[in-house]
């Protein structure tokens, strides 16, 4: 009979206390002012419906997106998440000290029509060629990663076989792996450092450049902390700058605004901070320096290439920057008008396997 | 909605049980529950919400008509009974057979269709009187507690609550406490369980498809029961006992008892409704063999369109049956433990058919299972999955037994006081929000503008 009672006890009290919660929860989520985007999401929230068919599904959006005290459940239910011992969360790897992302999965029939195109492309314009596939964190910090976490080795060795004969290819793996124990890659973001990326440099020239690094800031929150909801890591960006860096104009496609910096310092008021690194992304983008250089570079890129550009700039009279998942110009008259005479693609594995713009550029040629 | 859902745990639940608690009315009380359950189902879809109401009026007609007609009772109710059954079948199996045509299935149409049923034959074998009020009615049907997923709850056993109902404080607590526990098996256990069965989906080694298989096993039963223990919880809140859904159906110790335990509610109504029409066991041998074998390929048949679900229905039909003629005897002489066992695994290779999209898939996931034609013993993912997931899979296998709530009985509620029980509820409940609002959670890599 007491135990009746203490169980009675406890389900009115557990009842009463939910339905308070319940309702001043909601009350507050009415009052309380709406947030116009997310920057731990790095989205638009979704504002209050206008009266429409979708109008209960955009309330429901609506509610959950606007929900109070959202940015902190999120960093609550990575704590969770950890302590439950899963070690993946929104395909990214709860790694050893860092956040690791998840590589898209190998996509044959992607990989085969970008090599193929790579190599059309070569044989349309046999200029000084490079194919440059950065391993993400996932191959190089295995040691940090999970156990048995499936990383990218056969993969990448497919990739290169692949690569037709003319075409010079950088395998980082090395140069990587001897210094995996650095911070080559971001612990809370998918990027690359300039540190990574000083080694992507001297992966494809044999040799170190000389730089001053200027620290940025020590508190960057990347990608891969908003996916997972981690609160605690942080980054540091560097900018590594060339001591032979010349003066030079970069001028953005978009809009054709110049800059005399490659580096955006506002982006370091935002929340993707990486963007440091020539803005946002750009179908193109053009760097014209003032060196005694005969070259000029056109490079088909992802993001990772932002951060390895900064040590090319001295290398060369001209680079065009173009990201095939933005670009939808004629490519020819970029190879013509620019007097290109080098060609680099450089990409990030888990881009290149998934993503087939590249092709799709490329095939344009002709 | 559905009732993991922050608008509704957050907005749609407090606002209706103040609204309703403040409704003095016995009458007012039930239009204002029958208006929120529409509301309820219209955040489905609108189109839903028009089918609902159609086959409410269709029943609630056809149950008048037949008492108004008693000459031709049995023509109005077969013929009513057909319709609906038609109706089920046009929208579960069309879309199937002719996937270009792009028809919605309407969310809970199989629950409310059997509801329906239920109805007309509870009327015209004279079990209840026919349903004169059409608010009373339609709250049977479409009680936002049950409309999406059941219980299906058969008419006569809820009959006597639909016009008036007790609400009392106590009934509202235990509703609540079975409420968080059903949250919790669906958000917690399900919810988490259905990411290591994504991550194991194509895996061929040995390990893998024992996991893939133990993954839906769990997923299944903690997802299903979980909302059901949800839909009961809320009945209570709102004064209606619905009976129990799912009693620990994997520490059955034959393949009967399992059925006695899962999925409750349609193994009755099949029980009612069909099998004991045909006869059930009193008659001749043949007969029952066959009665037997129509109920579960119609089982079967309810779950989908698939021949998958017709061949796990089959399975347990002649299951039953050897169990009856066959094993019964010889199975009552092992030990409880290696019955649950054999039992669970009996189960645990139905739902390989239940969760495949064709046979050759079943028998693939089969034949991995025993050792043939696998990759590896343990591909890297499988043991990845497990030593990532392993803490779950525990937390599931003492969930499904009686474990947990005698542990539970022992230690929190005789060791501690009665606050720490509260709190567990409470921390449990905090718990589910965080993971539910994390899976509401889209990061975009670069900013979508």
């Amino acid at each position: 009979m007491k135990q009746m009672k203490k169980s009675d006890w406890v389900a009115r009290q557990c009842f009463k206390i939910i339905l308070v919660l319940c309702s001043v929860i909601f009350l507050l989520n009415v009052f309380w002012p709406d947030q116009g985007k997310s920057d731990v999401e790095n989205r638009p929230l979704a504002q209050f419906p206008t009266l429409s068919q979708h109008f209960l599904n955009d309330l429901d959006s609506y509610f959950s997106d606007q929900f109070i005290g959202r940015n902190f459940l999120l960093n609550a239910n990575y704590v969770l998440k950890k302590t439950e011992g899963i070690k993946e969360i929104d395909g990214v790897y709860l790694g050893k000290g860092r956040l690791i992302q998840q590589s898209e999965p190998y996509d044959e029939q992607i990989v085969s029509k970008n090599m193929d195109a790579l190599n059309a492309f070569y044989q349309k314009y046999p200029l000084n060629t490079t194919l440059m596939i950065v391993p993400t964190a996932q191959s190089i910090e295995k040691d940090r990663l999970p156990a048995f976490v499936v990383t990218q080795e056969e993969q990448l060795d497919s990739i290169y076989a692949k690569i037709g004969e003319g075409i010079a290819n950088v395998d980082l793996r090395p140069i990587l792996n001897e210094h995996k124990n650095e911070d080559i890659y971001y612990k809370t973001d998918h990027h690359w450092t300039s540190l990574g990326a000083k080694y992507g440099y001297e992966g494809m020239f044999q040799s170190e450049p000389q730089c001053t690094v200027y620290p940025l800031t020590s508190d960057f929150q990347g990608t891969l902390a908003s996916k997972t909801g981690s609160p605690f890591l942080k980054d540091s960006i560097d900018l590594y700058v060339p001591n032979n860096m010349p003066d030079y104009v970069v001028t953005y496609g978009s809009d054709q605004h110049k800059s005399r910096t490659m580096y955006d310092q506002d982006a370091i008021h935002t929340k993707d901070k990486y963007q440091v690194f020539l803005g946002p992304n750009q179908g193109m983008v053009k760097i014209e320096s003032n060196n005694e250089s005969d070259k000029r570079l056109v490079i088909f890129k992802d993001s990772y290439a932002n951060s390895l550009i900064q040590f090319l700039i001295p290398q060369y009279r001209t680079i065009t920057i173009i990201d095939p998942r933005y670009y939808y110009d004629d490519i020819d008259k970029v190879m013509k008008s620019d007097l290109i005479t080098d060609v680099l693609v450089c990409y990030n594995y888990s881009n290149f396997v998934s993503d087939s713009t590249l092709s799709d550029v490329l095939q344009s040629a002709g | 909605m559905v009732f993991n859902n922050l608008l509704f745990l957050f907005g749609f639940l407090p606002i209706t049980w103040i609204a309703y608690r403040t409704i003095k009315k016995p009458e007012a009380k039930n239009i204002f529950l029958f208006a929120a359950s529409l509301l309820f189902y219209a955040f489905g879809s609108w189109q839903d919400l028009v089918v609902l109401v159609i086959f409410g009026i269709w029943t609630f007609v056809s149950g008048l008509e037949m008492e108004a007609r008693p000459e031709y009772k049995k023509q109005i109710c077969i013929g009513s009974i057909a319709f609906l059954i038609a109706v089920l079948c046009f929208y579960k199996y069309i879309p199937y057979w002719f996937d270009e045509l792009k028809i919605a299935f309407p969310i809970g149409i199989s629950f409310y269709t059997f509801s329906a049923v239920s109805y007309l034959a509870d009327v015209y074998t004279k079990k209840t009187p026919v349903q004169k009020d059409p608010v009373a009615f339609g709250l049977y049907l479409a009680f936002f507690g049950k409309v999406n997923m059941g219980p299906i709850s058969e008419y006569h056993q809820l009959e006597s609550q639909l016009v008036r109902r007790n609400q009392t404080l106590k009934q509202c607590g235990q509703g609540m406490l079975m409420f968080i526990r059903g949250l919790v098996k669906k958000v917690v256990l399900a919810d988490q369980i259905a990411v290591a069965y994504t991550l194991l989906g194509t895996d061929t080694s040995f390990l893998g498809a024992w996991l893939l298989g133990l993954a839906y096993t769990f997923q299944l039963y903690f997802d299903f029961s979980g909302y059901s223990d949800m839909a009961i919880g809320l009945g209570k809140m709102f004064g209606f006992e619905i009976p129990i859904n799912f009693d620990h159906p994997y520490i059955a110790t034959s393949v009967q008892d399992f059925w006695r335990r899962w999925h409750i509610a349609l193994s009755q109504w099949f029980r009612d409704y069909v099998y004991i029409p045909l006869g059930g066991n009193r008659v001749g041998e043949q007969k029952y063999i066959r009665n037997i074998l129509i109920v579960w390929i119609l089982t079967g048949i309810w779950h989908g369109p698939n021949l998958t679900f017709i061949v796990w229905g089959l399975y347990y039909g002649l299951l039953l049956l050897a169990e009856h003629y066959w094993f019964k005897k010889r199975l009552d002489r092992f030990p409880r433990w290696m019955r649950i066992v054999l039992v669970f695994l009996i189960a645990n290779i139905g739902w390989v058919f239940f969760s495949n999209p064709t046979i050759g898939q079943a028998f693939t996931q089969l034949k991995n299972m025993i050792g043939v034609g696998v990759s590896s013993f343990a591909s890297d993912r499988a043991i990845y999955v497990l030593t990532s997931y392993g803490l779950i899979f525990a937390t599931c296998v003492l969930f499904s037994s009686t474990l947990f709530s005698q542990l539970f009985e022992k230690t929190i509620q005789k060791k501690f006081g009665k606050q720490v029980w509260l709190g567990v509820y409470l921390a449990a409940f905090a718990v589910c929000v965080i993971m539910i609002v994390a899976s509401t959670s889209h990061t975009f890599l670069y900013f979508a503008f």
